[in-house]
C-alpha cells in the first residue's frame, strides 16, 4: 500500500538503460521548469502541471529517456519531444501484483556533443489529494531547474514544504498577484547515489493542505473501508474452526490471526478502487489472498463477530517519506493493520507477516505512527510498540564432545524469534521440499561437505503461533578439528555472522543500512576428553560501537570449554564517515571469533 | 456492363471486404472476453479422464510438485489472406493453434508460489521479413480441492492492465483465487499464431521432466496440404498416425510416468526421448524436398541436400572485400598456407564485427570462402550440427544443419566464428561432432568427425604465490587457461577492444589496435562515443575480475582487490592459452591457534564442485567436457613458522580411477610450502554405472578445499 507515485517512478525500467550519472556524466538536464498551478472550479480543486526539460549532451552522443508518470487522480494531457513518438507503459513495483501507475516516455537520442533535446509534458491532477509530493526528477545531473507552485489566495490552505532539502536546492516563498508562489531553485544537483544497502531517501517536496489534520486524513481513507460489505456467509464456521480450543479472548485473537496468516496469502492489488478500498472479507476468503487492507478488514470482521473490540489502523511505516504528524497526506500512510483491544491491552495484528506471533511488531513498523478508529467516528494517533534488538533473536546453542577420530559431535539447536524467525521460516518454506535438508544444514552453520554429517534434522515451532522456532540436528563435523602430533585444534565458531557485513567503501557516497535491529548469539560447550588438556582458547573481546555491541567470551572450566558470542545491533545506520571504523571492527571480531581452541593429548 | 459482371464484381468486392475486415479488425475487451470464455469452455469440455478426480500417489505426497497429467493439442492449418504491409498483397499464412494443459499437485509453498500468479499479453505482433505474425492468447485455470471440488477461475478475477498508444495493449494478470497447498491446479494456455508468408521452426515434443510427470499426451491435427515431417530420437516412439474425416493428418503420442532427469552434467539432445516435428506451407518458405502430406524422416541425405541448397560458400559477392582485407591477402603471398589462413580468418572476423553489423554464420563463411579463393587456398564445404541438436547422420531438419569450411591443406575446420578463439579451434558445441564434407557442387558427401579436445587440452592451470602479512595473505595468482576452459574467462575478462586489437595484430592490418582504428576511421563525435564505450568496458572488466576472485574462492573469503594484468589473450595459434595475473589480499584464511597459526590451504586452491544430497543419486549417464585442473600454491611461511612432517603428510592425497583423478602433493622447500594439485575428468561421457567413481573424486576434492594446515612456531 505504498502510494508514493514519484518515488516509485525512479525505480522504473530506466534503471537498466538510462546513463548512470557520475562526476564525468555525459547527459545533463541543462534547463528545466516544473510548474504546478492550483485552481478551483465548482468546489473542486485541481492542479495543472507543466513540465519542460532541456537535455544536453556534454561530451558526445547519448540516448535519453524523458518521462513522466500519471495514473489514478492524475491525467496526462500532453507530451512532446520533437521527432519522437511517446511510449506508454504500466509500472508496478515488484511487491505489487497489479496497479494503476503508468509512465509516458520517449526513447530519444542526442546526436552529438552540445546537442540539446526539449521535452515537455502536461498533467492534470483532477483530485488534489493525489498530488502528494514533487520529485526532484534527477535521473540526470541537473544544472538548472525551477520548481514552482502557484496557489491562489482562495486556496491558501494548500502549500508546499521542503523536507531535508539538499544544499543544491534553494527555497523561496513570496506572494504576487494574489497568489502564493513557492519556488525551489535547483542548481548543480548530482544524480542520486545508488549504493547497496543505502537508507531510504528522506528529502523532497511535500504538498500540504489536502487534509486539515491526521483525523481528516483518516476519515477520508476510513470511509472506503466503511463502504465495504463485511458480511461473511460462513463466518460462524470459520470462527469456530479458527478458535477451536481457545479459552480466552487473547487466545481467540491469536488463533484468529493465525487462521488469516495460514489461509490468506499476501497479494497486493492496487488497481482502481482497490488502491484505497479494502477487498470485502467474503472475497478475501474466497480468493485466499489479499493485501494489507483486505487482511486487516477480514481480521476486524472475524474478531468483531467474536465480540472482540477490533479496529483498523493506518500505519506510516519506516518506509513512508513523511509522517502524518508532520504532514497529513496520502503518502504519509503506507500500510494497514488491525488492532485488537483485550483486557485494556492493545494487540497489533499484521497478518501480512506470515510467521509473526501475537503481539510481535516488525522492525519496519517499529515505533511508527499509526491512526486507529475510536468510537463516535473519531480516531487516535499512537505510536506502534518499539521493536528492540531482543525481539528478533538468532541464537545457536550446541553441546559438543570431541570424538576420537577428530570430529566435534553433538546436538545443535538454532532458535529464531521475531523478524529472524520470519526470515528463516520464509526461506525454509519457500524452498522446494527436496532441497530443505541442505538449507537446514546451512541454517545450522555447516557447509555442504562430505566431512560433515547432519542428521535428525527437525523443526519445532515452525508456525506463526509460536514465539520461537527451533531447528535442531545432530552433527558430526570433521572439518572443525585438526589433529597434528599431540595437539588438537578445534573451531567452535558455528557460522559467519551474516548480520555483520563489511561495507564496500570504494566509491560509496551514502550511509549504510544494516539488515535489521536484532540479536545474534552462540552458546556452545565442548566436552574435552580427560586424556586432553586445554592449551589455549580464543581471547575474550568486547567492542561497543554506535551500531552494535559485540562480545566474545571463551573459557575452560575443567574439561568443558564454553564459547559464547553475542552481537546486538542497536542502530542500523552506519554513517559514511564511520564505515572504515565499522569494517575494522568487523574484521577484528571475525578474527577473534575464528581463533582456534588448542588441546593437548596428555599421554604424548 | 452486364448484370452478370456486376454481380460477379459485387461478390468479389464482398469477399475482399470480408477478408479485409477480418484482417484488420481490432478486438475490443468484450470480444476478447467472449472468445476467451469460448476457448475455456471448449477445452474443459474435452473428454480427458486423466484431468478428473486426481489422487496423489502416497509415494509422491512429499514431492514439491507432481504433474498428474499434461496434454498438448496442436492444430496447424493454412489460409490465403490479403495482407496490408506497405500495400495490399496476397499472403500464404500458416495458422498454428497450440493448447497445453497441465494438472499439477501443489505440494509446498514454493510450488504454490510458482503456480499462483500469471501474467500474459492477450495479443502480440511480430514483424518479420515476410510480414507480420500475430498471436492471441488465452489462459484458463481450475482449482481442484482435496475433496474433489472443482472451481474454474471466473473471467472477472483476471485483472486487465492496458498500456501503449491509446491503451491498446492488454496484459491480463491473475492471482489464482482459492489455491492452497494440497490442491491441484489445472492450467490451460491456448495460443493461436498466424505466421504470415512463412512457416515456423521445428517443434519439439519432449518426454522427460525434472519433476514427476504421470501422464503426458500429444495430439496434432495438420492440414493435409501442408508438408509434414517428423522424426523420433533417443527411443521416443513414433506417433500413432491417422487421418480425420477431412483427410487431415492426425498424430497422437502418450507417455506414462515420464523419466526424470537431473539438471547438471546431462546432454538432453543425446539422452531424452523426443520427437521433432516440422510443418511447411508449400507456397511460402520451404525446403526443396517438401511435399504435401506426412513423411516420417528416416534418412539424413534429404535434409542435408535441403541445407546445401540454402548456402553459398564463397560464391555470392554479398560484401566487397575491404581495402584492409585485400591488402592483407596481398601481403601474405609468401606465407605458408597455415599462416595465410590465420591472417585471412582474422581479417574476415574483423570485417564481420566492424562495419557490417555482425554477419550471420552463412555470410561469414561466404566471405571467408571468397577471400580464401582469392588467396589461392582451396577448401571444401561441410555440414555438422550443434551438440544441442541431433547428430548430422540423424538429421531431421535442415534447420539444424550448420555449415562449415574445411581447408585440406592445413587440415582445419571452420564452423561458427568466435572472435576469441584462434584460427582453427573448434567451438565447444561442435567439438567431436560428426560432419559431412562435400565438394564445391555438393555431389559427394564424406563422413568425418570434427576435432575434439582431450582432458589435457582443456586445462586450467593456476600458480598461486602467497605471502603473509600478519594474519592477512597477499596473493598473486596466475591463470593459464587453454582449450574449452578459456572461453568463458576470455568473455568476462577481456573487452571488445581487446578482441578487436588482437584480431588486428593477428591479421596484420594497418591499424594495430582498436584505439588506432577509432582515431583513423571515425569523426570526433562517433569517436567520443567509442572512447566512452571503452571506458565503460574497462569498468565492467574490473567488476568481472573481482567476480572472478569471488568465484574462485567463494563468497565467504574476504578479499581486497589490488591489480590485474592480461598476459596473453589466447587468440593466436602460437599463444593459444589465455593468461591472466591477479593480485589481491585475503583476510580470513589465517586463524590464530595458540602460538601457532592455522591456514586454510585448501581454499587457496579454489572452490571445488559440491554435490548436494539430491544430486548424489543419479540414474542417467553423465555428459560433460573432459578437463584438467593443475593448481600450484607456493606459500612463503612467516618467519619462525614451519610445517611438521605429519601436517605435510595430511596434504598428500591420491585418488584415481578410470573416470577421474585427484592428486595433491605437498612439500616444504626451505621456508616455502608448496602444494600441487591435479584434478582430471578424463572423458566426455560416462555411463551411469561409473557415477560413484566420479562422486568419489568430487568428494575428495571437496574435502581438500576444507583442508587446513598448522603452521607451528
Amino acid at each position: 500500500m505504498i502510494r508514493n507515485l514519484p518515488t516509485l517512478l525512479l525505480a522504473f525500467l530506466f534503471a537498466t538503460n538510462v546513463c548512470a550519472q557520475t562526476e564525468d556524466n555525459n547527459v545533463m538536464v541543462s534547463d528545466a521548469s516544473d510548474c504546478y498551478y492550483f485552481s478551483e472550479k465548482n468546489g473542486v480543486v485541481t492542479v495543472r502541471n507543466e513540465r519542460a526539460e532541456t537535455y544536453t549532451a556534454t561530451r558526445m552522443w547519448a540516448d535519453v529517456q524523458p518521462f513522466i508518470s500519471y495514473g489514478r487522480g492524475c491525467q496526462l494531457t500532453s507530451s512532446r519531444v520533437r521527432g519522437y513518438s511517446p511510449m506508454y507503459k504500466n509500472v508496478t513495483r515488484s511487491s505489487v501484483f497489479a496497479g494503476d501507475t503508468k509512465v509516458c516516455y520517449f526513447n530519444a537520442r542526442l546526436g552529438s556533443k552540445g546537442e540539446t533535446l526539449r521535452a515537455s509534458f502536461e498533467r492534470l491532477y483532477s483530485d488534489v489529494r493525489f498530488f502528494t509530493d514533487i520529485p526532484f526528477h534527477n535521473d540526470y545531473f541537473i544544472k538548472d531547474k525551477v520548481i514552482k507552485v502557484v496557489v491562489p489566495k482562495s486556496l491558501s490552505r494548500f502549500a508546499v514544504k521542503g523536507i531535508n532539502l539538499p544544499p543544491s536546492v534553494v527555497f523561496e516563498h513570496k506572494q504576487s498577484g494574489g497568489n502564493d508562489i513557492y519556488t525551489f531553485t535547483i542548481t548543480n544537483m548530482p544524480t542520486p547515489p545508488t549504493d547497496d544497502n543505502q537508507p531510504d531517501n528522506t528529502s523532497g517536496i511535500i504538498v500540504t493542505g489536502s487534509f486539515a489534520d491526521y483525523a481528516d486524513l483518516y476519515a477520508w481513507e476510513h470511509k472506503f473501508a466503511e463502504e465495504v460489505d463485511c458480511s461473511v456467509s460462513n463466518i460462524d464456521q470459520i470462527v469456530s474452526e479458527a478458535t477451536a480450543g481457545a479459552n480466552s479472548d487473547v487466545e481467540r485473537v491469536a488463533r484468529t490471526l493465525e487462521w488469516v496468516q495460514n489461509n490468506i496469502r499476501y497479494v497486493a492489488v492496487e488497481k482502481g478502487d482497490n488502491a484505497w478500498k479494502p477487498d470485502a472479507p467474503q472475497e478475501v476468503i474466497r480468493k485466499t489472498y489479499g493485501d494489507c487492507k483486505g487482511m486487516a478488514l477480514l481480521l476486524r470482521t472475524l474478531l468483531k463477530h467474536q465480540k472482540i473490540d477490533a479496529r483498523l489502523a493506518d500505519v506510516s511505516s519506516a518506509k513512508a517519506f513523511v509522517k502524518p504528524s508532520q504532514v497529513p497526506t496520502l503518502c504519509s500512510i503506507d500500510h494497514m493493520v488491525c488492532v485488537a483491544f483485550v483486557g485494556g491491552k492493545e494487540y497489533w495484528l499484521d497478518a501480512t507477516n506470515k510467521y509473526a506471533p501475537l503481539g510481535f511488531v516488525s522492525d519496519w513498523t517499529s515505533g511508527c505512527e499509526a491512526i486507529y478508529e475510536e468510537p463516535g467516528n473519531k480516531c487516535r494517533m499512537v505510536r506502534m510498540p518499539l521493536h528492540t534488538s531482543s525481539m528478533s533473536k538468532d541464537s545457536v546453542v550446541a553441546d559438543y564432545s570431541l570424538a576420537s577420530e577428530g570430529a566435534i559431535v553433538g546436538e545443535i539447536k538454532h532458535h529464531f524469534t521475531g523478524d529472524m524467525k520470519m526470515s528463516a521460516l520464509t526461506a525454509y518454506f519457500e524452498t522446494e521440499s527436496q532441497d530443505r535438508k541442505e538449507l537446514s544444514g546451512r541454517m545450522l552453520g555447516v557447509a555442504v561437505s562430505p566431512n560433515i554429517d547432519v542428521s535428525d534434522i527437525s523443526w519445532s515451532g515452525a508456525d506463526s503461533r509460536s514465539d520461537v522456532s527451533t531447528l535442531s540436528a545432530k552433527i558430526r563435523n570433521k572439518d572443525a578439528v585438526e589433529m597434528v602430533g599431540s595437539e588438537v585444534y578445534v573451531e567452535l565458531n558455528p557460522m559467519k555472522d551474516w548480520i555483520l557485513l563489511v561495507v564496500n567503501t570504494e566509491k560509496r557516497k551514502t550511509d549504510y543500512e544494516l539488515p535489521m535491529i536484532a540479536e545474534c548469539s552462540a552458546d556452545i560447550t565442548l566436552s574435552v576428553p580427560k586424556s586432553m588438556t586445554v592449551e589455549s582458547v580464543p581471547e575474550n573481546l568486547t567492542v561497543e560501537t554506535d551500531n552494535a555491541v559485540l562480545s566474545l567470551l571463551c573459557e575452560a572450566r575443567g574439561q568443558k570449554i564454553i564459547f559464547r558470542k553475542k552481537i546486538v545491533i542497536k542502530n542500523k545506520i552506519v554513517p559514511l564517515a564511520k564505515q572504515s571504523d565499522w569494517n575494522a571492527t568487523v574484521k577484528r571480531w571475525n578474527e577473534a571469533c575464528s581463533e582456534q581452541i588448542v588441546l593437548k593429548k596428555c599421554n604424548q | 456492363m452486364s448484370k452478370r459482371f456486376t454481380k460477379m464484381m459485387a461478390a468479389v468486392c464482398a469477399a475482399v471486404l470480408v477478408l479485409f475486415s477480418s484482417a484488420v479488425k481490432a478486438e475490443n475487451d468484450a470480444d476478447y472476453r467472449k472468445y476467451a470464455d469460448g476457448v475455456r469452455k471448449e477445452v474443459y469440455a474435452m473428454p480427458m479422464p486423466e484431468f478428473s478426480n486426481p489422487k496423489i500417489p502416497d509415494e509422491l505426497k512429499n514431492k514439491s510438485s507432481v504433474v498428474m497429467a499434461r496434454y498438448t493439442d496442436v492444430s496447424v492449418g493454412k489460409q490465403l489472406k490479403f495482407a496490408f504491409n506497405f500495400g495490399i498483397s496476397l499472403s500464404n499464412d500458416v495458422l498454428l493453434t497450440r493448447m497445453t494443459r497441465e494438472l499439477v499437485y501443489i505440494g509446498d509453498e514454493s510450488t504454490l508460489k510458482e503456480y499462483s500468479e500469471y501474467e500474459f499479453q492477450t495479443h502480440s505482433k511480430n514483424w518479420t521479413g515476410y510480414g507480420v505474425d500475430r498471436q492471441k492468447r488465452v489462459l484458463g485455470i481450475r482449482v481442484i480441492k482435496k475433496d474433489g471440488t472443482v472451481s474454474e477461475v471466473p473471467t472477472d478475477d483476471y485483472i486487465i492492465e492496458s498500456e501503449g498508444y491509446k491503451d491498446k495493449n492488454k496484459t491480463h494478470k491473475l492471482a489464482v483465487p482459492g489455491l492452497q497447498i494440497g490442491d491441484f491446479v489445472d492450467v490451460m494456455f491456448h495460443t493461436v499464431t498466424r505466421y504470415q508468408n512463412h512457416s515456423f521452426e521445428p517443434m519439439y515434443f519432449t518426454f522427460f521432466d525434472t519433476k514427476p510427470v504421470l501422464s503426458d499426451k500429444y495430439h496434432c491435427v495438420i492440414n493435409k496440404d501442408l508438408a509434414t515431417f517428423y522424426r523420433c530420437f533417443n527411443g521416443a516412439k513414433r506417433f500413432v498416425e491417422s487421418t480425420n474425416a477431412d483427410g487431415d493428418i492426425v498424430l497422437d503420442a502418450t507417455v506414462l510416468n515420464e523419466p526424470q532427469f537431473p539438471e547438471f552434467w546431462v546432454k538432453y539432445s543425446a539422452q531424452v526421448p523426443y520427437i521433432q516435428l516440422q510443418i511447411y506451407h508449400l507456397k511460402s518458405d520451404k525446403p526443396k524436398s517438401a511435399q504435401s502430406g506426412l513423411r516420417y524422416v528416416e534418412d539424413y541425405e534429404t535434409q542435408l541436400k535441403d541445407a546445401w541448397a540454402g548456402v553459398s560458400f564463397g560464391k555470392i559477392p554479398f560484401y566487397p572485400l575491404s581495402k584492409d582485407a585485400k591488402q592483407v591477402i596481398r601481403n601474405c603471398e609468401k606465407l605458408s598456407d597455415k599462416e595465410k589462413v590465420e591472417r585471412i580468418y582474422n581479417v574476415m572476423l574483423l570485417m564481420s564485427i566492424n562495419g557490417h553489423s555482425y554477419w550471420g554464420v552463412e555470410s561469414f563463411l561466404n566471405e571467408f570462402g571468397k577471400a580464401l579463393k582469392k588467396a589461392g587456398i582451396s577448401f571444401k564445404p561441410f555440414f555438422t550440427t550443434d551438440e544441442g541438436d541431433e547428430p548430422i547422420d540423424e538429421l531431421g531438419t535442415y534447420y539444424n544443419a550448420y555449415p562449415g569450411i574445411y581447408i585440406p591443406s592445413v587440415d582445419e575446420y571452420y564452423v561458427r566464428p568466435v572472435a576469441i578463439m584462434p584460427a582453427g579451434e573448434i567451438p565447444a558445441s561442435f567439438s567431436g561432432r560428426k560432419a559431412f564434407v562435400t565438394d564445391e557442387k555438393g555431389t559427394t558427401w564424406s563422413p568425418v568427425t570434427l576435432p575434439s579436445y582431450t582432458a589435457e587440452q582443456n586445462k586450467e592451470k593456476y600458480d598461486v604465490a602467497v605471502k603473509f602479512d600478519g594474519t592477512k595473505l597477499n596473493v598473486s595468482r596466475r591463470l593459464e587457461l587453454s582449450g574449452l576452459r578459456k572461453t568463458s574467462a576470455q568473455m568476462r575478462l577481456l573487452t571488445f577492444g581487446d578482441f578487436d586489437s588482437s584480431l588486428r595484430r593477428n591479421a596484420g592490418t594497418k591499424e594495430k589496435s582498436y584505439e588506432e582504428y577509432i582515431w583513423a576511421e571515425f569523426d570526433s563525435n562517433t569517436r567520443a562515443g567509442k572512447i566512452e564505450e571503452i571506458r565503460k568496458a574497462r569498468e565492467k572488466q574490473l567488476e568481472n575480475v573481482k567476480s572472478e576472485i569471488e568465484n574462485f574462492h567463494g563468497k565467504d573469503v574476504q578479499v581486497d582487490f589490488k591489480s590485474f594484468k592480461v598476459e596473453s589473450y589466447g587468440t593466436r595459434r602460437d599463444s593459444s592459452s589465455f593468461v591472466f595475473n591477479v593480485d589481491y589480499e585475503i583476510s580470513n584464511l589465517v586463524k590464530k591457534a595458540g602460538k601457532n597459526l592455522m591456514l586454510s590451504v585448501g581454499e587457496l586452491l579454489g572452490r571445488q564442485t559440491t554435490l548436494d544430497e539430491n544430486e548424489r543419486k543419479r540414474n542417467v549417464d553423465i555428459y560433460y567436457k573432459p578437463r584438467t585442473f593443475e593448481h600450484t600454491v607456493r606459500i612463503d611461511l612467516p618467519s619462525g613458522y614451519t610445517v611438521s612432517a605429519e601436517a605435510l603428510g595430511k596434504l598428500n592425497v591420491n585418488v584415481a580411477n578410470e573416470c577421474a583423478e585427484f592428486v595433491a602433493k605437498a612439500s616444504l622447500n626451505g621456508s616455502q610450502l608448496v602444494v600441487e594439485m591435479r584434478k582430471v575428468y578424463k572423458n566426455d561421457h560416462e555411463p551411469v554405472s561409473n557415477w560413484n567413481k566420479i562422486v568419489e573424486v568430487v568428494d575428495v576434492a571437496k574435502n581438500y578445499q576444507n583442508m587446513q594446515v598448522v603452521l607451528s612456531k
